[in-house]
């Protein structure tokens, strides 16, 4: 067997460097590009639907037009996750100003106070056919 | 050297080139993604004002009406029917106006009359098992006697059994929620106002972001 000599190691080394090169930044180059692409389209996806719910009088069906917390969350929450595929994790929460409510309607110390993983974005749509106006915050994520 | 060496050192070149090329993709592909494009915080403040005067349109009659009682009349009815209506102070011969609602929402306005000409005064008209709006103002609008209407003192009518409550129009409602959901993501609604027009308001905003700007009346 032959002994390996010192230019076959440095080879060896560069060789590694360059691999642990190209592994690091292929992947990355893809995924940046595609993640804020997805993101954007999650986020329009998400407030193009709430948009539609609202003209179609959804939302406003489900609302209670003088006092919001009398509103049927049960039943606001079923329409909005029933408009979105499965394939996207959904939590909502409801801003009116100064303090949120849960999904169903409790209200909570701060807003978006829950364990959210690292690629979940948020979108705002505000619900004005109401004496008093309320943000829904919808936090959104894709599942495979 | 021998040949494999010199086509080892070639490739290393060759994935070092490829490598930094790469490395610049990644900038270049980021900023493409990245231009500058009207906030979805902005979209979210027009589409509001945009769903908030559709509402107003069939919610309230004429925001120059400050008050309405809503009342859901259930029976005992002998027209004509007399509701209370303008509290004291209020204007009661020009202002006080009733509507029911069609089936599709409409509102459509019955021919009425008042007890007296300023408040305290009920609304007399003929009615049916139904829901009515009764709104009044503190302000005559129209200033002329509405058509339908040729005499208040009247004491006739009974007053059936109904439901009632009443409520203030409402306000633009945007501008001061906007501004704290808008705080809470670091952008600047400097100033908004809503100007209550016939049955929708028109508002006014300067929203600005590090990157995008609007300074007047939203559409």
């Amino acid at each position: 067997m032959n002994k390996k000599g010192l230019y076959f190691w440095v080879e060896m080394i560069f060789l590694v460097i360059v691999f642990i090169l190209i592994f690091a930044n292929l992947p990355r180059s893809a995924d940046n590009f595609i993640n804020v692409k997805d993101r954007n389209d999650l986020g329009n996806f998400g407030f193009s639907t709430l948009r539609s719910l609202d003209n179609i009088g959804t939302l406003d069906n489900a609302t209670n037009d003088t006092d919001f917390s009398a509103t049927n969350f049960t039943v606001l929450s079923s329409y909005i996750r029933g408009s979105f595929p499965s394939t996207i994790e959904i939590d909502i929460e409801y801003f009116n100003g100064t303090h949120c409510r849960s999904e169903f309607g409790s209200m909570l110390s701060s807003c978006g106070n829950f364990t959210k993983a690292a690629d979940t974005i948020r979108v705002d749509y505000t619900m004005a056919k109401m004496v008093n106006a309320t943000t829904m915050h919808l936090y959104m994520r894709r599942i495979f | 050297m021998d040949k494999g060496q010199f086509y080892l050192i070639a490739m290393t070149f060759a994935a070092i080139t490829l490598t930094a090329a790469l490395f610049f993709i990644v900038f270049t592909e980021t900023s493409a993604v990245a231009e500058p494009a009207v906030p979805d915080e902005f979209e979210n403040l027009l589409n509001a004002a945009q769903q908030r005067n559709d509402w107003v349109e069939d919610y309230w009659f004429n925001l120059n009406w400050s008050t309405r009682r809503n009342v859901n009349i259930v029976g005992g009815i002998s027209n004509p029917v007399r509701i209370g209506a303008a509290t004291a102070g209020f204007d009661c011969r020009f202002s006080v106006r009733v509507f029911n609602r069609t089936a599709t929402g409409a509102f459509n306005e019955v021919p009425s009359n008042v007890s007296s000409a300023t408040g305290p005064c009920d609304a007399i008209f003929n009615g049916t098992v139904g829901f009515y709006e009764i709104y009044w103002n503190a302000t005559p609008t129209p200033t002329v006697e509405p058509a339908g209407r040729d005499l208040y003192g009247a004491t006739a009518g009974l007053t059936p059994t109904f439901f009632a409550t009443t409520e203030l129009a409402p306000s633009e409602g945007l501008c001061s929620h906007m501004s704290g959901a808008l705080a809470k993501v670091n952008i600047d609604l400097s100033s908004c106002s809503g100007t209550g027009r016939e049955n929708s308001f028109n508002y006014t905003v300067n929203f600005t972001t590090t990157d995008f700007n609007f300074d007047g009346a939203l559409p």
